[in-house]
């Protein structure tokens, strides 16, 4: 049974995963952010197991990225809270490392701008 | 899973209907045969895998506008760059239609219905549903616009937090038909009852009513 936890790293520097958003941009804007996530949260977990399939991928297909986003943004808020305003946007996930009951993303992501 | 079938069909048809206009979809429903209503009999459908049937070599073919409008957001050759005035008139012609760039009144409406029909042990899952981002008139990328690839941004506010995997599983399967209808794909963001809203700034919401 894994965990239930969300491990957030921005440019090599933890961060609070209450305050990361997420909206797939295949082509991120403004971007120029890298992410690391690890996922220990059965669901989650489950959830990306359906979509990737267990293993290491690389760049996978935007509809699976758009699909994942849309899911890990909704149950990442129920799992642990949303703090506003964000910090971060997940934008991309270029890199899925999916082992048996945790889950790491690799990515680009955006700093929030606020109005 | 029948009675799923003819729904999500019902509602293609009227996507259909509201993308090419009576004729062309009565052409594409002529060549798919279902006017006579044997869903069962001409394909399967489980919720994951969607088996192609006749009908999407129709829409296919159909869409070959789509495939000339990417050509024209990637720029990849000259005419696609004195075409894309022409694709810009266009989308605006359409904005003025449903206040959504490239998504017609009718389209808009049968997503809507589509949606606001999604329930969960018989009640309405989704209390609304609002379309934001560059297909709403934002411009925070500056770009002046949507490309034809852009996706349509959704705000989904859901009645119960506990449906929320349900929606989301619907929202993929509609958000499939709506790709292969329209080539371009939806982006759901939910709206949680308990939690702060997600934070979206510098854009419109476009109610999309049934």
């Amino acid at each position: 049974m894994a965990e239930l936890f969300f491990k957030l790293d921005v440019d090599g520097q933890n961060a609070d995963p209450r305050k990361l958003e997420c909206q797939f941009q295949n082509d991120p804007y403004p971007g120029g952010h890298r992410y690391e996530l690890i996922i220990g949260e059965s669901e989650t977990v489950a959830h990306a197991r359906k979509i990737f399939g267990a293993g290491i991928h690389r760049n996978p297909a935007d509809n699976q990225c758009r699909n994942f986003l849309s899911f890990l943004g909704g149950m990442k808020a129920i799992k642990i809270g949303r703090e506003n305003p964000p910090q971060f946007w997940v934008n991309t996930i270029d890199e899925v490392d999916l082992s048996e009951d945790i889950l790491l993303l690799k990515g680009v992501c955006s700093r929030h701008v606020s109005a | 899973m029948k009675l799923t079938v003819w729904l999500r069909l019902r509602w293609l048809m009227a996507l259909c209907t509201a993308l090419f206009g009576a004729t062309l979809f009565s052409q594409a429903a002529f060549a798919c045969n279902i006017g006579s209503f044997r869903p069962s009999i001409t394909f399967t459908y489980d919720g994951q895998n969607q088996t192609k049937t006749a009908c999407d070599g129709a829409l296919v073919s159909v869409f070959n506008y789509d495939s000339k409008a990417v050509l024209i957001a990637d720029g990849k050759e000259n005419r696609a760059a004195e075409a894309s005035g022409l694709f810009a008139k266009f989308v605006g012609f359409l904005a003025a239609d449903s206040g959504l760039i490239g998504v017609t009144s009718g389209e808009s409406s049968a997503l809507a219905r589509q949606i606001y029909g999604i329930q969960v042990n018989g009640q309405p899952a989704v209390s609304s549903v609002e379309a934001f981002g560059s297909r709403a008139g934002s411009t925070f990328r500056g770009l002046g616009g949507p490309s034809a690839t852009s996706d349509l941004d959704l705000r989904i506010t859901l009645t119960d937090p506990s449906h929320f995997s349900a929606v989301n599983a619907e929202m993929n399967e509609i958000g499939t038909m709506f790709q292969s209808a329209k080539g371009f794909p939806l982006e759901p963001t939910y709206v949680i009852p308990g939690l702060p809203p997600p934070t979206l700034l510098q854009t419109p919401f476009i109610p999309l009513k049934p």
